[in-house]
């Protein structure tokens, strides 16, 4: 019954209510945006620090992460490998480790060298577009190498020279081979260039004596997303084998850390502008109700009563607040769906980062979160703020209120 | 027109009063959107700075100075001499602050590990001034002097070496001549800082490092810092002063952080735009309900025989009168405020879990003067513009309907 | 970067002077010569030199041991003086042929596969020597135990006719080592019985006890040593001294880098 009056009562004064509708809506859109932005960028920068090497899961051998060691072995990762590919949009590469000595001419340094599958690895990590000069690695490689940029350049070595290998082999004997360099990445992380080198799996494991034993198996994809919400369905896979699943918040804690920090500071400004522009909203619609003291002057006294019409008045409010952030959220969410599709451009800046494998457009997360939590917030202070009316209204007289215009 | 403004600005101003509920609350709308707006603006560049300069204030600084080769080859075999009277003259400008260091390839040894690190002898006092690593200490304490034979690891090297305040390890390094040296430290104590930072630098007095490298009174870099504005000068000088250093800028030597640095402008315009549309719009949306309400005022004006054109010039000035007021009374506020906050804004209460220090997560705010001038005159004419067009509507309205139209 | 993806640069206890006793092993002499049992300085560096012949060549086997695996391997090794050592690996086949050279404080190995000699990087000496529990380290930093440490009598017991000293070694203030001290056992006839590295908690991290004492080149010999880290019961390594002759002379082209990449007869 008041909820009707309340409705017909908003459109009575149609103007003022499409203009309450149409700030709340586009204030509600662009909440609903900036928080799909902010989502969409962090994932961009944490799947960035992932694909890098170290992917958005790993399955490894008890223990492997806290010590690892060339002889912890997956045995036969094959099976295990093609299951975990036979999830949807998910691609595992197998790969070992050891740390090894590289040689060439008098010079002689350690790093920690790595046997990957160069068909899969690039569909999981973007170290191939650091390549810097040379060229990743690719499946016809044998007696291949590529190493970091600091690493090359301590052991004075260039694209096309030979590099000795020495290291200990997983039954205990020396391993030792002679690699060509073929490409040098630049990172830009101060680690891995001085550190990292990688050969092609097969070669490695004749190199280690591991048979077809791996060390771990990588795990990328589409999104971290998907790969996340796999991750149930992967421990069980891993389980069964033996083995443990680590998430990317084990694997790289530091860039979960960064992210948590930086996050959360955002938050804080969001939290921040949600407030500010609700109190700016909410001015706007209490004064717009005050200005209605007349009307509710002559509600009361044709007999309505007071606690009665502030009802009414605080369903209006909800009613104003619910249509303006349900059009914002349909307004936000579809502008911010398309952008999703087409990504925004990081225009000059792309350039910049394509250097580091890093993707040049940004694509927002639209997600429950991102539509709701904006608007939501805006709803309930409005809600709460409505009430103010209602109290006054218990004070009014049919006669105050009509004189006071 | 002037005649008409005598008239209409002191009806104006009454206007304003009479209606003090109204008057308020567009004025705190338009207070509260102008100081969220500069606030958040410069919020949010001190953000993107304190985002830099977590990785700069580190080690970098804002250039650095090297021995010619030594970028390409960071040992020991580029060094120079301890910066002469010239170099030092141009350093000790006034906003310029540098630091000396010996800095090489090394070899740290504990009982349970060896990892390769930088050594790096410093000047503590000097750089106390440039780096935030001698305030990041989280254990034990920072060197005392340039001949401070102790030496400060990263927290994070201490966990992975098994070692703490009070333990002693071996650095390993060559000296000039090639040969192999080693030498027993003292941690004395522990920083915090990014883990590759924590992982990679360990500290001790120049001298001491001089001494182990047999190096004499060479040093392997000068880091300094200046502002944005002073940096390419600073550069040139010095390149011009000697030309056979290699003088770098901190966009060459750290072109990651430039480009995030850049990213995290671009970032921040974003939301600086959003802050200020949303802002128009609750600035706009007060406007216009004002006016709204006001329809029937305008057709008692007009009933009465004013003018169209005089009642427009009325909604003007009461518009340029309240927005006015009001911007510059936001714009003031967010100055005041600024300058209060000049000890910087602490976040670390954020990361309280994350075992996060220090570095980077102080926001230090600044007043950018044409900012505060842009904004001002943006949000103003903005303001009262879009009281034009409701105000138009209602000034030719029918004087009877527009009496009619709002109860 | 995740760091544990390059823990294995160097999780490998890196020790300064049990090699002191492995190289030791390898040119023990058995000149019984009592030392003034009140002075554990003079007692130890008597132990040491009597091992310090002038020169040795001994065959050896070792044994890793792991809980999933066990490895044997065979090796000649010849020093001179305290600081030339050469080993070269015999059996079997597959590590045949693999070599260490040390020239004081330096470190080369030889690979017959690649044919070629490297030097062994700083960041490297923590890592095993040849898959063992010994490091290169301790092979580079044998007379640490000797030269920067202060040494004292702890104990002194009777078994097997001789008198065993307890000797506590703390290092020099200032002494580039890492260890808190060490503590070793030795017979008054200078044959080593067992050391223990302490960090500098004082908590011991691993030990090497000598299994066996047996006549070799007409001496009292440890013929079997084992190597323990403290915190990993279930891996050992033994090494077994099968032959030796001492105090011979060997000549200068054996400690030489072309040597290593091209041996000569012997």
């Amino acid at each position: 019954m008041l909820i009707t009056l309340a409705w017909r009562n908003l459109w009575r004064h149609p103007s003022r209510t499409w203009l309450s509708i149409a700030s709340m809506a586009l204030t509600a859109a662009l909440l609903v945006f900036m928080l799909s932005f902010q989502l969409g960028m962090y994932d961009t920068l944490r799947s960035g620090a992932l694909k890098l090497l170290d992917g958005f899961a790993q399955v490894q051998p008890p223990g492997y992460i806290d010590d690892p060691d060339v002889r912890k072995v997956i045995h036969s990762p094959q099976q295990l490998v093609s299951s975990l590919n036979h999830i949807d949009g998910m691609i595992a590469a197998p790969r070992t480790s050891s740390y090894v000595i590289l040689a060439h001419d008098q010079l002689s340094y350690g790093a920690l060298l790595e046997g990957v599958d160069a068909s899969r690895e690039p569909r999981i990590t973007t170290l191939a577009a650091t390549i810097h000069s040379g060229r990743y690695l690719n499946a016809q490689d044998s007696q291949s190498i590529i190493m970091g940029r600091t690493l090359a350049r301590n052991l004075k070595l260039s694209v096309g020279d030979k590099v000795t290998l020495l290291g200990s082999a997983a039954d205990g004997s020396i391993a030792a081979d002679s690699l060509t360099l073929i490409g040098i990445f630049d990172t830009g992380v101060i680690e891995v260039d001085r550190q990292l080198a990688q050969m092609p799996l097969a070669r490695f494991q004749e190199t280690f004596a591991m048979n077809r034993d791996v060390n771990i198996i990588a795990i990328g994809g589409g999104s971290l997303h998907a790969v996340d919400q796999q991750l149930p369905r992967i421990d069980k896979i891993a389980e069964n084998s033996k083995l443990v699943l680590h998430n990317w918040t084990v694997l790289r804690p530091d860039v979960h850390q960064a992210i948590t920090l930086d996050f959360s500071t955002a938050l804080l400004w969001y939290a921040a502008m949600v407030l500010i522009v609700t109190f700016i909203l909410l001015n706007t619609l209490l004064m717009s109700v005050f200005e209605r003291q007349r009307e509710f002057g002559i509600l009361l006294a044709i007999g309505m009563q007071a606690r009665q019409t502030g009802i009414m008045i605080w369903l209006e409010l909800l009613l104003l607040a619910a249509l303006g952030n349900i059009i914002g959220i349909l307004l936000g969410g579809s502008a911010t769906l398309w952008l999703q599709y087409q990504g925004i451009s990081l225009g000059k800046f792309s350039g910049l980062f394509a250097q580091w494998g890093l993707p040049d457009r940004i694509h927002p997360q639209l997600s429950m979160t991102s539509a709701v939590s904006g608007p939501l917030v805006m709803i309930i202070l409005i809600g709460i703020a409505g009430l103010i009316p209602y109290y006054h209204l218990r004070r009014v007289t049919p006669l105050t209120a009509m004189q006071s215009i | 027109m002037i005649e008409s403004l005598v008239l209409i600005v002191p009806l104006a101003w009454r206007n304003l009063l009479r209606n003090r509920r109204r008057s308020l609350i567009t004025f705190i709308v338009v207070i509260i959107g102008m100081y969220s707006i500069l606030f958040f603006n410069s919020l949010l560049n001190a953000w993107a700075q304190s985002t830099r300069n977590a990785t700069l204030d580190l080690m970098t600084g804002s250039a650095q100075i090297h021995a010619r080769g030594y970028l390409n080859d960071p040992t020991i075999a580029h060094v120079m001499p301890f910066p002469g009277t010239t170099l030092q003259h141009i350093l000790s400008a006034p906003g310029v602050t540098w630091a000396a260091r010996v800095r090489v390839p090394a070899i740290v040894q504990s009982e349970y590990k060896l990892l390769p690190v930088t050594l790096t002898g410093v000047m503590p006092a000097q750089e106390m001034k440039i780096s935030t690593i001698p305030h990041a200490i989280v254990e034990g304490q920072y060197l005392a002097n340039p001949s401070d034979n102790g030496i400060i690891i990263g927290r994070h090297l201490a966990q992975r070496l098994k070692t703490r305040v009070g333990k002693h390890v071996i650095v390993m390094s060559q000296s000039r001549d090639g040969a192999n040296q080693e030498q027993s430290y003292t941690v004395e104590g522990l920083f915090a800082g990014n883990k590759a930072a924590e992982d990679d630098f360990i500290f001790t007095g120049l001298a001491t490092a001089q001494h182990m490298l047999n190096l004499g009174g060479n040093i392997s870099e000068i880091s300094f810092k200046s502002s944005d504005a002073q940096l390419p000068s600073v550069i040139a000088t010095l390149q011009k002063a000697d030309p056979s250093l290699d003088v770098r800028s901190w966009q060459s030597l750290s072109p990651f952080t430039a480009a995030t640095d850049q990213f995290m402008h671009g970032f921040t315009l974003i939301w600086s735009i959003i802050m200020f549309v949303l802002m128009a719009i609750g600035i706009v949306n007060t406007q216009l309900m004002t006016v709204i309400e006001r329809v029937r005022e305008f057709g008692l004006l007009r009933a009465i025989g004013m003018k169209p054109a005089l009642i427009l010039l009325q909604v003007i000035v009461e518009s340029c009168l309240l927005t006015g007021a009001g911007v510059i009374a936001g714009a003031a506020g967010c100055v005041v405020t600024i300058q209060q906050l000049h000890n910087g804004i602490d976040l670390s209460f954020l990361a309280r879990g994350a075992e996060f220090f220090g570095a980077g997560h102080v926001l230090y705010l600044h007043v950018i003067f044409q900012q505060v001038l842009v904004f001002t005159l943006l949000v103003w004419s903005f303001g009262v513009l879009v009281t034009l067009w409701p105000a138009v509507k209602a000034a030719h309205a029918n004087p009877v309907e527009a009496m009619n139209h709002a109860a | 970067m995740n760091h544990c993806r390059f823990k294995r640069a160097s999780n490998l206890a890196c020790s300064h002077a049990s090699i002191a006793v492995v190289f030791a092993v390898l040119i023990t002499t058995a000149r019984t010569m009592a030392a003034p049992a009140a002075d554990a300085g003079a007692l130890l560096k008597a132990a040491f030199d009597n091992w310090r012949a002038n020169s040795s060549q001994t065959t050896m086997t070792m044994t890793v041991h792991r809980p999933e695996w066990e490895r044997h391997m065979s090796m000649l090794a010849c020093t001179r003086s305290e600081d030339k050592a050469l080993v070269r690996f015999i059996a079997p086949p597959k590590d045949a042929g693999n070599a260490t050279l040390k020239l004081g404080a330096q470190m080369w190995v030889y690979n017959p596969k690649l044919n070629q000699v490297i030097k062994l990087p700083a960041s490297m000496i923590a890592q095993p020597w040849m898959g063992s529990d010994f490091s290169y380290n301790d092979l580079a930093k044998a007379d640490d135990v000797l030269t920067e440490y202060t040494h004292h009598i702890v104990a002194s017991t009777h078994a097997d006719g001789h008198t065993v000293f307890d000797i506590e070694a703390i290092p020099k203030p200032g002494a580039p080592v890492v260890w808190g001290k060490q503590v070793l056992k030795v017979r008054d006839d200078g044959v080593l019985l067992q050391q223990e590295f302490y960090d500098q908690d004082m908590k011991l991290v691993r030990t090497m006890n000598t299994d066996k004492v047996a006549i070799l080149g007409g001496r009292d010999y440890p013929v079997v040593i084992t190597m323990h880290p403290a915190e990993n019961e279930n891996n050992w390594t033994r090494i077994e001294t099968t032959q030796g002759k001492f105090n011979i002379s060997l000549p200068d082209y054996l400690f030489t880098q072309s040597n290593l990449e091209n041996p000569r007869d012997r």
